[in-house]
Order: C-alpha cells, then structure tokens, then sequence
C-alpha cells in the first residue's frame, strides 16, 4: 500500500519539479549610435530628427527609414537609391527612381548631403547606404529642383540642436527608492500610475508623451487635470503587474503606495520602473517635480514649474505677512484631521494660519473628538474629505449637536474645501495653500 | 492487513460513498486521474485571464515555449513576459497552496477526530497573521520592500513571509505546550488552547490595525489577511514548494496510522500505532505545511475545511485515499477560485480568499444539505 502512495508522491514531485526554475531574462548589452537627420521636401520646409541607432554600422539609409516617415527605395548593386520621401518624388516600379531626370541637365530628385567638420553641408558623391554612419553625424535629405532659381538652400541644423533635449542620455537618475535607474532616451511612452504623477508629467511633457496616467486622474473630486485628458492615450491605468508589462512603456512612474510585490514582476520583466517614495511635504513635492524631469529630460521645464510654485506661494505670502496669525481646525468627517507632519500642517502654516491640532501636539494623523474641538477654540473651520461621500460636508458640521456651538460656526467661519487641491502632491498644491489663504483673511486678497 | 481494519469508516457508518465498492487501488486511481484533468481544466482556465487581453493561441504558444517547445515567440516581448511571469507563477502558487491547504486540513480533520478541524485551529493562521501585522504596521517593511535595489532577488521581499513564517510556527508551539499533560497531547486542551489564541491573536491584530496611522498599511494588510495572490512570483513559488512537498511526502506516509486513529486512540495504539509520536509527527507536518502556504499568500479560508469534506463525501473517509485527493482537489479548488478571481470584476481582482469562502461556502452548504445523512463522518 505504501509503495502505491510513494508513487503517487513521486509523480506529485515529479509535476511540480518539472516546472521550469526560473526565467532568464534577455537583456544583451546594446550600444548605438544617436545622429540627426534633416529633410526638405517640394515644399521647401525642413524637418528633424533625431534619431537612435543599433546594431551593426548603420548608414544614412537606416538612419532616414528610421525618422519613420514613407520612404521608397530602389536596391540596385550600387546600393540603395532613394526614390521618394513623404510623396516628393517618383515611385518605381510605375516610374523610374529619377523621374525627373530623364534628359534635361537641371532637375528634381533627392539629394544626400552630409554636414561636414566645417559646419557646412557636404553633397555626397556615395550613396547612402554605403556610408556608415558615426555617432554625432547630421545627414540631409533635400529634393533640389535645379531647374528651379528660387529653390530654398538646405539649412544647416548642428547636432546639438537637433538632439539637444536628448543630450545626457543615456543617463542613470536615483529614484525616489535610491534605485539607480539607467534611462537610455528620452522616454516617449511614459505610463503614471500615481495621480501626483499624472498631473506633474502632464505639465511636464504634454500629453503627446504620455502613454496613460491613473484612473484617479479623471476624477474631479480628487484630480486637477479631469478636464485636460483629452489627448491621453488611456486614462485607465493602476498598479497591476500584467497590465504594466503589457503596455510596453519606455518608463513606468510609481509610487512607494502602489503594491509593492508587484514591482518584483515588473524588475523581472525589464519594464523601466522609476518610483517616487515621499510626498509629506512641499520639498518633497518639489524634489519629485525635479526627479521626473530628469527622468523625462525636461530638467529645464521641472525647474520653471517649481519656480511657478515658489513665485505663486512669495505672493500669497506677502499677502498675509501682515496679517494677525489665524487658529485653524482642519476636520474631515468622522474627525479626521491633520497635525505635525503633514502636508495639511504644512499648507495652513504656509497661509499664515495656527493648525489647532499642531499646537496640541496630537501627532500628524489623529482622530479628534468633539471635546478636543471644543477646547480648542478654533476662529475658522475647513471641511475637507472626499472618500467620505457626504453631500453636504456644512450642513452635517454645523447640525452636529455639539460642533455646532463652535465660535467658529457662530462666527461663519466655516469653509468647504476644494480636496483635489488639498490632497494633491504635484504642484497644483499651491492652489490649495491660496485656497486656505484666503479662508483664513479674506480682506488680504480682496480687490 | 485486512481492509476492514484499515477503513473502519466504511464499516461502521454504513454510509453509501460513491466509489465506496471499489477497491482502495482502483479508487485513488479513478479519483487522481478525474482530480488531475480537473486541475488541468482549472489552470488552462485561469493562466487565460488575465487584466489585460490576450488571444488564447498566444498565451498557450507563450506557455509551450516556456516549456521549452520553440514556437518561435519573442522571449521579450511584453505577451511572453505577462504569461510566464505574472500568469503562470500565480497560477502555480494557487495549485501550491491550494495542495497544502487541503491535504494539511484532511490530516488535521483525521488527527482530531473533529470534522471543524481546519489548519488554523492550532493557531497557525492567527500567529501568521500576527507576524504579517507586526511587520507591515510596526517596522519600515513596505517601504524597504519599496526600497529595493537593482539584484535579482531582493531581501526586503521576504521580510513579509519571513515574519508570518515565524508567527505560525511560535503560535503553533505555544498551543501544543499548552495542551501538554505529563508528556502526551491532550487534544482537547489543544483544541481550546487553539482557540483562544486565536482569539487573542486576533484581538492584539484589531489594535494594531485600529491604530495604524496609514491607510495603505491598513489595505496591505486586509488584502494579506484575506488572502491574496497578486504579485506572488516565482521567486515565491520557488521557496514555498520545499517545506511544502516536503512535508506532502511525509504526510502521506502516515495515511493508515491516519486510519487506524480514527478508529479510537486505544483501537490505534493497540494496533501498534505510537500514538503520541505520530501525532506530533502529523501535528508539526501540518502546521510547517500551513505555516509555509499562508506566510505566502495570506490567511485563505475555507480551502482546508470544505476540500477534504467536499471529497470525503464523494470517496469516503480513507485517508489512503483522502490525502492524495485533497492534495490534487486543494490544487484545482484554489486555482478555480483565483480564475474567478481574476475574472468576476475584470480588469479589477478580487482577493481570492473572498472568493473560496463565497463560492466555496453556498456549494459546500448545498452538499452538506443533500448529504445530511451521511455526514457522520468520524
């Protein structure tokens, strides 16, 4: 009898054992080479690009496929000639590669130039796909009409300019978790998958550059870009790992409070995981502004938003300098509030208010109950909480039996507050220190 | 050795299992081989959802090439890498834990002649969860997890089962000192000593969680307390499988003394069983079983309590029999479960022990309804 359980034991071992151990993840080492690439067609306007190359010695015929606009080629033993780029030119087989050239001496067709050490466009007399490419090269693609006097001269772009928003990649940027992250570009497909995220990166890179931000974001309860998602690819995205696998973005943004066990699938994965850990107050909000533009190579744009904080919260400070100091009670439903340590703390402090709960020293996320609120006196009262679902915050203050006796409730000293512009941890954090500013003294922003 | 020693069950309680006239060989044949297609039913139902959509061809295609078939699927590309390294790791830890939930139930239920017996009574579960509280709650252990540097396997993400480990097993030995009468177990002392650790346990776990200032500690540890498979990798998987079939192996070499207990302990012990020794032996198997699937996943409910009655029910109460059972029917049960998971709300999840205990729990009532006659069990 035994011998038949073993059995059965060994082929239970045998299923599980079986099961391959582990993956192996396929991450060769990948150098390339980044040049810039100018195009001038009929109409005599130019484009760049900058343009990311691997593998083997690319030319300048990778190089133009790669700018990803309709090119047609014609392969012959010399090498490639180029035919046709974004409909200027001829398409073979219908028509010969030179279309233009047939008999005359002056004519139209795609012209491949390469800028010199000289800083001056070089017509090359190779083709293009016999010409490798080094890494800094600008090469120019120009449909010159020589039977046209009035044609438009291919500008000359440096290197720099093409590529100047990528210069520094790949660079390795500590992450809020002091992960070294190595981005290699900069990123085009950003997933966020924190609200604070969503409404930094949109500020900062656009919606052109985000491949989805949280589904928190379109929630104008909570979200300060409810009203700007319109060119978001997805609006729908949280922390789960397959999802995130998934989408294929060049980086991730989360946060030390999505589900942590996940990250470890997604580091298994290769997904470009950068994370933001601290949100407590507005250094940290500032320092996260400057971390995602350096992950992004906006560092230039996260400095401008931080200096529009700074000069937006100099303002409301100088309103209220002189001001007789202001004791606030922050309350949410249930007794919720917020004391040392918190951003709310923070924010009042900022206004030029006194936070009740901070000069009672009860900790930075206390429950307070209606005695405490009693004794404390407070001249103004804010009412925020919007998981709380109560329709009208006010009236379920002022006809509590006991914070209804509050001077500040006799007074109309009571204010709702706009949450998204208090639980935010983006920059938009501001508009909820003005909000609390004017609360506290309205006469300093009257006019 | 005669059967009807063997199977005192059948005999004595005249009851009329299906399969009940076949022979024990030919049943844990019939059973295993009807459990295995049924777990494989239940996990090619499970790794084909997911949050996201993928085609069904390509998600088998992902797993064939996984297994070493070449089907010419792109090792890095982002269908491959959710298949082989979301999917199929949750799928597998479900059939893992599922395994060792039910077999450790079916030993537990056997041991204590206590059809309520499931692996939590000694406490495992509660000293679990304990452990899993004290680290999320009290020490930087989420953040550190969050903390993690570039490496393969990351230190921080086993403080969590590490800790849970730890409390099952204190727990465990607490309640089995406890219950100690001059040198031998007295079960009934174990039983309520059992009980009210828990009790305790789960006070001290209330106070903690009242007292958590975070929110997203709160959340991580409800979703633990109930029971959750998300974000359990292989390198989880890996781990857990040691203790795990380890302690299936030697469990299941104690299948008649199993028997022969649940005929009486003077029955057994005149039979030559060592009584004492073989349940401490089946006492720790179990526990170190639970212990090491529930550090991983969480406190999931109802796997040990309903798989082995759901299957005793069916085969009747041999534990010959039982035990393979269980551990096959535990697998696909919990795989089920986490399918439906993983489907009922899509794209979100819900936490798969919510699901045991709302699937399992009706199903089990109903079985429980049209047998009421046979359960007399022990």
């Amino acid at each position: 009898m035994r011998w038949i359980v073993l059995l059965g034991i060994v082929v239970f071992v045998m299923a599980l054992v079986v099961v391959p151990v582990g993956v192996t993840a396929q991450n060769s080492a990948q150098t390339g080479i980044q040049v810039g690439v100018v195009v001038q067609g009929a109409d005599g306007q130019p484009q760049t690009f900058c343009i990311s190359l691997e593998g083997e010695s690319p030319n300048g015929i990778d190089a133009l496929v790669a700018t990803g606009l309709d090119v047609v080629l014609e392969t012959g033993s010399l090498g490639s000639a180029v035919c046709n780029i974004a409909g200027d030119g001829c398409t073979p087989p219908g028509e010969s590669c030179f279309c233009q050239c047939e008999g005359g001496e002056e004519c139209a067709y795609w012209a491949y130039f390469r800028l010199g050490e000289s800083g001056n466009w070089q017509y090359s007399p190779v083709g293009a796909s016999s010409y490798p490419l080094a890494d800094g090269a600008v090469d120019g693609w120009w449909w010159r009409d020589g039977s046209d006097p009035d044609t438009q001269s291919l500008p000359v772009v440096p290197f720099d300019e093409i590529c100047g928003a990528q210069s520094g990649f790949p660079r390795t940027v500590t992450d809020g978790l002091e992960r070294e992250v190595t981005i290699e570009a900069p990123p085009q497909r950003i997933a966020s998958v924190t609200l604070g995220s969503d409404e930094i990166l949109l500020e900062l890179v656009g919606p052109g550059r985000l491949l989805g931000v949280t589904h928190f974001a379109g929630d104008s309860d909570i979200s300060n870009i409810a009203e700007q998602l319109d060119d978001v690819l997805r609006t729908d995205l949280y922390g789960d790992p397959e999802l995130l696998i998934t989408l294929d973005a060049d980086l991730v943004i989360l946060s030390s409070y999505n589900n942590p066990a996940a990250l470890d699938q997604m580091l298994d994965a290769d997904v470009p995981v950068f994370a933001l850990a601290e949100f407590n107050t507005l250094d940290d909000i500032r320092n996260n502004i400057r971390l995602l533009g350096l992950a992004t190579g906006e560092e230039a744009r996260a400095e401008e938003i931080v200096a529009e904080m700074d000069a937006r919260l100099d303002d409301i400070q100088a309103r209220v300098a002189d001001q007789n100091p202001v004791r606030v009670l922050y309350y949410e439903p249930g007794g919720i509030s917020y004391g040392a340590g918190s951003t709310i703390d923070e924010m009042i402090t900022l206004a030029g208010g006194i936070n009740v709960v901070a000069e009672a020293d009860l900790g930075a996320y206390p429950m307070l109950d209606a005695e405490f609120i009693l004794f404390a006196d407070p001249d103004v009262v804010l009412l925020g909480g919007w998981f709380s679902g109560d329709d009208d915050p006010l009236a379920s203050f002022t006809g509590d039996p006991v914070l209804g006796l509050l001077r500040a409730v006799e007074n109309d000293r009571i204010y709702v507050v706009n949450d998204a512009h208090m639980s935010t941890v983006s920059q938009y954090i501001v508009l909820g220190v003005e909000d609390i500013a004017r609360a506290l003294y309205p006469n300093a922003f009257a006019g | 050795m005669s059967s009807a020693v063997i199977s005192p069950a059948e005999t004595q309680t005249r009851s009329v299992f299906l399969l009940m006239k076949v022979g024990v060989v030919p049943r844990l044949v019939i059973v295993c081989a009807v459990l295995a297609v049924l777990l494989f039913v239940a996990m090619t139902y499970a790794v084909s959802i997911g949050t996201t959509e993928i085609p069904r061809p390509d998600v088998a295609n992902a797993l064939l090439q996984y297994a070493g078939l070449d089907r010419g699927v792109d090792e890095s590309s982002p269908t491959y890498m959710a298949v082989t390294i979301v999917r199929l790791p949750g799928v597998m830890m479900a059939a893992l834990v599922g395994a060792a939930l039910a077999c450790a139930g079916a030993v537990m239920q056997g041991l204590f002649r206590n059809p309520l017996a499931d692996p939590g009574i000694v406490g495992v579960s509660a000293g679990a969860s304990l452990g899993v509280v004290l680290a999320i709650t009290q020490t930087e252990a989420i953040t550190d997890l969050w903390r993690l540097h570039n490496g393969p396997l990351k230190d921080a993400l086993w403080r969590i089962p590490v800790t849970a480990f730890v409390g099952a097993m204190l727990s465990a030995l607490t309640v089995y000192i406890l219950s100690l009468q001059r040198g031998r177990t007295n079960i009934a002392a174990l039983l309520l000593a059992g009980g009210a650790l828990n009790s305790v346990l789960g006070a001290i776990i209330s106070v903690l969680l009242l007292r958590a200032g975070d929110m997203t500690q709160i959340r991580t540890v409800l979703s633990w307390l109930v029971g959750s498979l998300e974000g359990r990798g292989w390198d989880y998987f890996h781990v857990a499988k040691w203790p795990i079939m380890a302690s299936t192996v030697l469990m299941l070499l104690y299948a008649r003394d199993l028997n022969l207990l649940a005929i009486g302990e003077e029955n057994a012990q005149a039979l030559g069983v060592n009584v004492p020794r073989v349940r401490l032996i089946l006492l720790a198997l179990s526990c170190v079983m639970t212990a090491a699937a529930v550090s991983f996943v969480g406190a999931i409910s109802f796997v040990g309590l309903v798989v082995p009655h759901m299957l005793r029910l069916i085969i009747g109460p041999d534990h010959r029999v039982l035990l393979p059972a269980s551990l096959i029917g535990g697998a696909a049960f919990l795989v089920l479960a986490d399918g439906i998971s993983r489907s009922i709300i899509a794209p979100e999840k819900l936490e798969v022990g919510i699901v045991t205990a709302l699937v399992g729990g009706p199903f089990f009532l109903l079985l429980l309804w049209r047998n009421r006659r046979q359960i007399a069990v022990f």
